[in-house]
């Protein structure tokens, strides 16, 4: 899900903003740093694969449905500070054009989706495939697993960020100004979405994906972030 | 050298109405309406901020296309084209300025 606006205060988006800037500014200088030029159309594409795939809406039981993101397919074969640079601008275009996700609220959805899911997916992936072979089942398993975790600790994250916003933020009666659900009922509704559902399409596209990749382009499995063989 | 990696997405642009067919409001993307049964009040906070953004395609949806399932179903397609466009082409613009290059002679396409 993408939080809309109005959910959180404007201090909590400020300060996920002030987080997210410097994490901006240090994936700005990584990519500057050490992008390979001929990489930049996959680097774009793997933009539009995610804003493509948060476009599938996935039903959930009891009638909400929910989305995979691509964050840990773009870490694992672009890099967590790439990943970071192309997820943001994804999630950009999503609230700016088509009013998915707020544009306030932008920081707060960079922050779990851009930041925190392919950080959590990258090095769940590294830890899982260490040694594996190119293309092997292990490899395509780790990418799955990472997927899998990745998302359920951006939808963490977000529950988080709803659930103390009751508590923190109320009128002189004790009324809920912002989102008006405690963590009491955010985790629970949030993590029974990612950790049954979303996040299993999330680790099945991510594992396909990679099999697609490493199946297709040899060369490309050669990069330092989906190779897991050490060098 | 992408080829495949181009049919594929173009793929997902043809596949994506798809994802309009389930058109249940995601957990917490609730409406003022919505919120408005459910918690059987809107929020001050959620309130005041309410409709401030018209953003150009709101909700994937293409208004010149009219009402109706089939122009929902094709306005959501014609989004995924429209938004796969423009975030290739920020993001080619966003890192060519990073990194104040440009792309090898395979040009935009790879």
């Amino acid at each position: 899900m993408h939080i809309p606006d109005g959910y959180l205060s404007p201090s909590t988006c400020a300060i996920l903003a002030g987080v997210m800037l410097p994490v901006w500014y240090k994936a700005s200088a990584t990519v500057k740093k050490s992008v390979d030029i001929a990489r930049i159309p996959f680097m774009a594409m793997g933009a539009v694969f995610a804003f493509l795939v948060m476009m599938f809406n996935i039903p959930i039981p009891y009638g909400t449905t929910a989305h995979a993101t691509g964050a840990v397919l773009l870490s694992i074969t672009l890099g967590p500070w790439a990943a970071v640079i192309a997820m943001s601008v994804a999630l950009f275009i999503q609230a700016l054009i088509f009013g998915d996700g707020g544009i306030l609220a932008f920081s707060a959805n960079a922050f779990n989706i851009a930041f925190l899911a392919p950080f959590a997916g990258y090095y769940t992936y590294r830890f899982f495939c260490k040694g594996a072979e190119l293309g092997s089942r292990r490899q395509l398993w780790a990418g799955g697993v990472a997927g899998y975790l990745g998302i359920n600790v951006a939808a963490l994250s977000a529950a988080i960020q709803f659930g103390i916003q009751p508590i923190l933020f109320q009128m002189a009666d004790g009324t809920p100004i912002y989102c008006p659900y405690g963590l009491g009922v955010t985790v629970p509704a949030m993590m029974f979405v990612h950790l049954t559902v979303a996040g299993v399409v999330e680790g099945i596209v991510t594992a396909l994906a990679l099999k697609f990749i490493t199946s297709q382009s040899p060369d490309l499995t050669f990069e330092s972030t989906i190779n897991c063989k050490e060098v | 050298m992408y080829k495949r990696y181009w049919l594929a997405l173009v793929l997902m642009v043809i596949l994506s109405p798809l994802g309009f067919l389930n058109k249940e409001t995601a957990w917490g993307e609730w409406t003022t309406e919505e919120l408005a049964t459910m918690a059987g009040f809107v929020p001050k906070g959620i309130e005041s901020v309410n409709g401030w953004w018209q953003a150009l395609f709101q909700g994937y949806s293409v208004g010149m296309l009219g009402n109706g399932q089939f122009a929902g179903l094709a306005g959501y397609a014609l989004s995924a084209l429209i938004g796969a466009l423009i975030v290739y082409s920020s993001m080619l613009m966003l890192v060519k300025l990073l990194t104040n290059r440009r792309t090898t002679g395979d040009g935009w396409l790879g």
